[in-house]
């Protein structure tokens, strides 16, 4: 009882955190491992608070796709620089002016964390539920 | 700034990637694993020669220039051992295309294949010491993955397998740990992980007498040598060589173990230049190997526990000849390595179609396969008569170079325990021809190996008894790379240019 | 403190060689994980230089970023090695029936 009142209200808390950790990340202290790595705790507490069925009805993803289009996503940001002529994995900083908002800037490496965020969660979760769902190895 | 140096690991990461999203598309998956193999095939000739005409290839990961950034470096050594993988890799992928079972092949071989192709590229290409232990496990993580892989063909329970994936990861989670370490004490000790600036920071470090780092590098020698399967850490070879499916078995002692080899090159030729004490115990963990590896493989009866044995008892050669650590005993090393990478393979992808047809794995329980396989019994018998270093086939130039670079060195008792090495290795290796082809015919099923089983077993041996009558191109090559390898300045200079 | 750190990294890597030691699958795989994570607690001590946190332009001895981001690294194929490992023990005890080490005789030298 205690438990499932403590994770549906921290739930919605930490997911944004994770947010906030994934897009801080090309800057300052943050990053795709860690955000996804959170992301993935919540996924685990959700599992282990109100088991396996509730989960998957609310989710239908397949988790594995969910690691293989962060994989793509993460080697289309670190093989984009090669088309403009910059080294693998350079980082390359969009800026343009927004009416209302002002300058903004947007740097491919967000686009690298997203890829690598997604990679983790998805990996993260293929794993719980293999060993959870005593799915056959191999 | 070179793009060609960093194809390589990005091309087999992209393929790895586009395997995944493509397995729903079985046939599209297979073209394109097979066209992607041929084309870093011809990328890494291209960068060979490149790097012959054009001097050191260095690319800057992420722009930034080093000692800040991560690097890759394509010298000579790394090129032609990068060919030597992509060929390597591509007959295994025929052979595994003809051999696993299609559902396994589809879902995570074929993605886990590229992966470790990406570690295996990585490693030899990369100018930085920690990034070289990130590709070792990524090399690691999808070598596991390989081993699990389901193998009805194999006649392996699934129980060894399991034990004996346990076996590799456990001693290479401690591996990993003690690489790290050596790593962490380096870096402390030098501030510095850019291998072009350690091997000029450990020599001024050096001569002003710091004592540890010897021991550092004694902590390297001892990582390395559990990666090449030197002889007191060999023991989880045999197991795990005998459970992997066959084409990751070829894979394992074909190009597996020369990383560790070749990053023991390195360190004697670039990291830890001139440190006899460290080189003296390269040679001796050769010496070990040898004599090990040759009196186990002696007792075995299971054929590719056998070929495992001779594989590691072979490393032995190799490590002596890193270990004398002279220009000419280096080009020998290489010589050496490219044709056991080429011989070794090519014995355990006809050892699995052996197993293949007679459904046995002891050679005391089969015989008379000469009659009615031909092809597998003149190619086997092209790899053992390389294995024991019998001309006209480039095993037995390797061995040559080697004996001369020992006798070269004025080491003669070493020269008479690698002698007593080859011998057991004709011995061996003839018994166990003769068990499996001659002798009285056993059991004998009517079946036949596909040709995608046959063409890369006859691929390899060509290449086999070419390189043994014409060996002039490849010892031109390696007398190069024996040069440029053990002069760190060339190296150097076209890492740092001037900057130290 | 680094002579603090030193004793902890000390006790960790004794209880990880014991844990390694006793004949358990599970008891193996989480002391090869403390056994991964004291050595990247020893990189720690590698790049300690004094208490500021490393931010350019502050005066007087910084930690070393670049420790950091190597244990960032090693943390993250730590957690991936880990994670295989578990599913491997898995299967292991699940085929077996047993998780003693004892119990596996199928491999011998």
């Amino acid at each position: 009882m205690v438990a499932r009142v403590i994770t549906n209200a921290v739930r919605y808390i930490c997911i944004l955190f994770s947010l906030t950790l994934l897009l801080a990340g090309h800057n300052e202290p943050g990053g795709g491992f860690v955000a996804g790595a959170m992301t993935a705790s919540v996924f685990a507490l959700l599992y282990l608070v109100f088991g396996k069925d509730y989960v998957e009805s609310r989710f239908q993803t397949d988790y594995r796709t969910l690691a293989v289009s962060g994989f793509l996503i993460t080697i289309f940001f670190a093989l984009m620089p090669l088309v403009l002529g910059e080294p693998v994995l350079s980082s390359i900083l969009f800026s343009f002016d927004l009416p209302q908002l002002g300058r903004v800037e947007l740097a491919s490496a967000v686009g690298f964390d997203f890829g690598i965020y997604l990679v983790v969660v998805g990996s993260i979760l293929t794993i719980l539920r293999w060993s959870a769902g005593g799915e056959e190895l191999g | 700034m070179s793009l060609l140096a960093a194809l390589p690991v990005v091309g087999s990461l992209t393929t790895a990637v586009l395997l995944l999203v493509l397995s729903r598309w079985p046939r599209i998956q297979k073209g394109l694993a097979l066209g992607s193999n041929l084309l870093l095939f011809s990328i890494a000739l291209a960068l060979l020669v490149e790097v012959r005409e054009g001097g050191i290839q260095v690319h800057h990961l992420s722009g930034w220039p080093p000692p800040y950034g991560i690097i890759l470096v394509a010298d000579l050594l790394s090129s032609t051992l990068l060919t030597v993988t992509a060929g390597v890799f591509l007959a295994a992928l025929v052979y595994s295309l003809g051999y696993m079972e299609k559902e396994s092949l589809r879902l995570s071989y074929l993605p886990l294949f590229f992966f470790l192709m990406t570690g295996v590229n990585g490693a030899f290409l990369t100018g930085d010491i920690f990034n070289l232990f990130v590709f070792f496990e990524v090399m690691l993580l999808s070598t596991y993955g390989l081993l699990i892989t389901w193998d009805p063909k194999g006649l392996i329970s699934r129980a060894e397998k399991l034990e004996a994936t346990f076996k590799y990861l456990i001693l290479n989670i401690i591996g990993a740990a003690v690489m790290l370490l050596a790593i962490g004490t380096l870096y402390g000790t030098t501030g510095t992980l850019n291998m072009a600036q350690l091997s000029v920071r450990i020599q001024t470090l050096r001569a002003a007498g710091v004592v540890h780092i010897d021991l550092i590098a004694l902590l390297f020698v001892a990582v390395f040598g559990l990666k090449a399967a030197a002889a007191p850490f060999h023991f989880w070879l045999p197991d795990v060589y005998t459970s992997a499916p066959t084409p990751v078995s070829a894979i394992l002692s074909g190009i597996l173990n020369k990383v560790g080899a070749y990053m023991m090159i390195r360190l004697t030729s670039l990291l830890f230049v001139g440190f006899e004490g460290v080189s003296e115990v390269i040679l001796l963990l050769g010496l070990g190997t040898i004599i090990l590896g040759g009196v186990m493989a002696m007792g075995q009866s299971d054929i590719k526990r056998l070929l495992a044995y001779s594989s590691v008892s072979q490393m032995g050669f190799l490590l002596l000849a890193i270990g004398l650590a002279s220009g000419q005993a280096i080009a020998a090393a290489i010589f050496f390595l490219v044709s056991h990478a080429i011989i070794s393979s090519m014995l355990f992808l006809a050892a699995g179609g052996v197993t293949h047809l007679t459904r046995e794995r002891s050679i005391d329980r089969m015989g008379g396969l000469a009659g009615s396989s031909p092809f597998l019994a003149i190619t086997f018998l092209i790899g053992i008569m390389a294995l024991a270093g019998l001309p006209p086939l480039n095993g037995f130039i390797s061995k040559l170079l080697i004996f001369q670079a020992i006798i070269d060195s004025g080491r003669l008792l070493y020269v008479l325990i690698a002698l007593i090495g080859a011998f057991l290795s004709i011995v061996y290796n003839f018994r166990a021809w003769l068990d499996t082809f001659w002798g009285k015919t056993r059991r004998t099923e009517k079946r036949s190996l596909s040709l995608y089983l046959l063409l890369p077993v006859g691929f390899l041996a060509a290449i086999s008894l070419l390189l043994g009558i014409f060996p002039e191109p490849l010892v031109d090559l390696v007398s190069q790379v024996g040069v440029q390898a053990t002069t760190p300045d060339f190296y150097v200079e076209a890492v740092l240019g001037g900057v130290t | 403190m680094v002579s603090f750190l030193a004793l902890v990294i000390g006790i960790l890597f004794g209880v990880a060689v014991w844990a390694i030691r006793h004949g358990n699958t599970l008891r193996i795989v989480i002391g090869l994980s403390i056994l991964s994570n004291t050595v990247n607690l020893m990189l720690i001590a590698v790049g300690f230089k004094g208490e500021i946190a490393p931010i350019i332009g502050l005066e007087g001895a910084p930690a070393d970023p670049l420790v950091q981001a190597l244990i960032l690294t090693a943390i993250v194929i730590g957690f991936g090695v880990t994670a295989f490992a578990l599913v491997l023990s898995y299967a292991l005890i699940k085929e077996e029936g047993s998780t003693e080490v004892d119990a596996f005789r199928r491999l011998r030298g």
